[in-house]
């Protein structure tokens, strides 16, 4: 039994979970990461009041530290709605941080150029260059998928591994910024960057449309004939088939959709706070994102609260990093934790019935 | 000729601490439990090797690898089975967590979140590439090979993942296999980890590049079958080596040659899924 086949039996905690379902889960995260990070801050810090302080009040104490705290949010958001739009069709693809990496590395390579024959309208078109270049690393999955029907979860992470490396060493080589320390390519023009909403914070333009984003898909998903067929491909091929749904592709179709997502995201990485493409900048985030999308149940319109409360965990501890001696992990650590709390389904299920 | 010696040499250094890993990712595999925290598990067992070898010396530190990998694999399947959460999921957590919380460790043992290295722990080098760390892991390896095809543990594992219900209906409890078979599973990560940070005689962050994933797919290359696994972890190995001794010889640079063996065994995944396709006549 493939391994798409196996997953499809089990990952109901991956098909969209309901309304009431999501809000529990979104709250038992929430829960459960305030207390992780109170016990962070009181065993991990020598100071753990400072800790306290900086983790749970400094992302949120000024308007700009909050508006920056909702630009980090903003690439996550729309990351992890890549991995809703394949786990909803039952396709695994673990492959977001590759196509997140390879965005953020075509965007910072197209922006300037861009730049000096469209001026400040090159930044959405970076982001398309971004997306593309998303798409294109998850194109071997898509293809592998719909010709031979092999295993987006294998194909997904080998690929999206090896273009790590190979986006490791452009970053690193060829397109590297020689005059800076930082392992990076050269920053790209302040007017070819996402227009800054609120200076002085991060905020960019890059919030709205991940918004949007989240938005347009919930309507895609619940309102429209093919999200149903999406989601009916994902729970039952062979059903889905019977219905008359184009299930070729579906087999093939979401893929590169969330690789464009991915390769989004990437891009306003790149042309929002970073200014630039730099090595290793993804993070994590193909993985974050992936937790993200099970805490917000799979549902596109939970996703906006889900990344935000993965932007705080980040912010947060970085701040109580800066401002005390918390470890930076800590906030990896405790995002982890939550993941594992929120797929415990009898402490939800207690909670409901509690409720 | 040379070149030839130094291809295998190279091969079987990268096969040490591959091999384990997917033999234990098959072990799970067998009872039906798709184990995606293999990459976390290596790391665990690296970082317990470094950290347990700076006190008590490296033979210490390997068996303590192989044991708190060992738990923390139990412990997943047991988390996983007991709360009703999904193993995928519970494997992504674990993946997630594990290079955080060493590091967070690492910061209170060896006082930098960084690379930590540890003097007296590199293990000695035997043959050309082969150390002895690479043994004792071949030796672990070996050891649940011979496990899964010649005890009863092998047998109760598969009728495991083929069906659960006939177990129960023998008298045996699927919950038991599924915990052995992870119990067992660690005990190979750790392996995996420890055989890894002896070479180095260090622990580095993210040591496993990517290898529990590698092990996973030579898994399912190699059809989930023992011959067929031991074969996948050879040629990955292959692969893996050839890119490496080409820094010497090609103009390329180290990166790029890294990521050819994941094309290409990206490639080797479609064609195969492409050729079982046509024998089903799909």
């Amino acid at each position: 039994m493939s391994i798409a086949t196996r997953c499809r039996f089990r990952f109901d905690t991956i098909h969209d979970a309901g309304g009431t379902k999501t809000a529990m889960k979104l709250s038992a995260a929430l829960a459960s990461a305030a207390a992780l990070a109170a016990l962070a801050a009181a065993f991990l810090s020598s100071e753990p009041a400072s800790a306290l302080r900086a983790f749970f009040l400094a992302p949120f104490r000024t308007r700009t530290a909050f508006l920056s705290t909702l630009e980090l949010a903003a690439p996550l958001a729309v990351c992890a709605l890549g991995v809703i739009v394949t786990f909803r069709a039952g396709h695994y693809s673990l492959g977001g941080e590759g196509q997140a990496y390879a965005g953020a590395f075509a965007a910072a390579l197209a922006a300037p150029i861009l730049y000096e024959s469209l001026g400040p309208a090159s930044a959405p078109l970076a982001i398309l260059v971004g997306a593309l270049a998303g798409a294109i690393v998850s194109a071997p999955s898509a293809i592998g998928k719909r010709l031979a029907g092999a295993d987006v979860l294998l194909t997904s992470i080998l690929v999206s591994q090896g273009v790590i490396f190979a986006v490791d060493w452009a970053i690193g080589g060829p397109f590297r910024d020689q005059s800076s320390n930082l392992v990076a390519m050269r920053a790209i023009p302040r007017g070819a960057l996402l227009p800054r909403l609120a200076p002085p914070s991060t905020l960019t333009a890059a919030s709205i449309v991940a918004l949007a984003a989240c938005l347009i898909a919930a309507f895609y998903f619940e309102r429209t004939r093919s999200g149903t067929a999406h989601d009916l491909y994902g729970r039952n091929q062979r059903f889905a088939e019977l219905q008359g749904f184009d299930v070729a592709r579906l087999s093939w179709a979401p893929i590169v959709a969330a690789g464009v997502l991915h390769g989004a995201a990437g891009a306003m990485m790149a042309l929002g706070a970073r200014g630039t493409a730099i090595r290793g900048m993804s993070g994590g985030i193909g993985w974050s994102a992936i937790g993200a999308a099970l805490v917000a149940g799979s549902r596109p319109q939970a996703l906006p609260f889900a990344a935000l409360l993965f932007a705080w965990l980040d912010s947060g501890s970085r701040q109580a990093a800066i401002l005390s001696d918390l470890p930076p992990d800590a906030g990896q650590a405790i995002k982890a934790i939550v993941i594992l709390a929120v797929s415990a389904r009898p402490a939800i299920a207690a909670l409901r019935r509690r409720r | 000729m040379s070149a030839l010696v130094s291809l295998l040499a190279g091969s079987l250094a990268f096969m040490a601490p591959l091999a384990p890993a997917a033999v234990g990712g098959l072990v799970t595999e067998y009872v039906g439990a798709l184990n995606i925290a293999l990459e976390g598990f290596i790391l665990i067992g690296a970082f317990s090797y470094a950290a347990v070898g700076a006190v008590a010396g490296p033979v210490v530190g390997f068996g303590a690898a192989l044991a708190i990998t060992a738990v923390a694999a139990a412990g997943a399947d047991l988390f996983s089975r007991k709360a009703k959460a999904d193993p995928f999921v519970v494997g992504l957590g674990v993946n997630m967590l594990a290079p955080a919380a060493a590091s967070i460790v690492s910061q209170s043992l060896f006082a930098t979140k960084g690379v930590a290295a540890v003097a007296g722990l590199q293990s000695t080098l035997v043959l050309p590439g082969l150390r002895i760390s690479d043994i004792a892991a071949f030796a672990v390896a070996a050891a649940i090979i011979l496990a899964i095809a010649a005890t009863p543990f092998g047998t109760r594992s598969r009728a495991a993942g083929m069906s659960p219900d006939s177990l129960a209906m023998a008298g045996l409890d699927y919950g038991k296999a599924r915990g052995a078979a992870h119990l067992v599973s660690g005990l190979a990560c750790g392996a995996t980890g420890a055989a890894l940070a002896a070479s180095v005689g260090a622990w580095v962050p993210n040591m496993s590049a990517g290898r529990g994933w590698i092990a996973l797919v030579a898994v399912y290359l190699g059809g989930k079958r023992l011959g067929g696994t031991v074969a996948a972890v050879a040629l990955f190995s292959v692969m893996l080596s050839a890119a490496a001794s080409a820094q010497a010889v090609v103009e390329l640079p180290a990166e790029l040659l890294l990521s050819i063996p994941y094309f290409i065994a990206a490639l080797v995944v479609i064609v195969g899924a492409r050729r079982t396709a046509r024998r089903r006549g799909t």
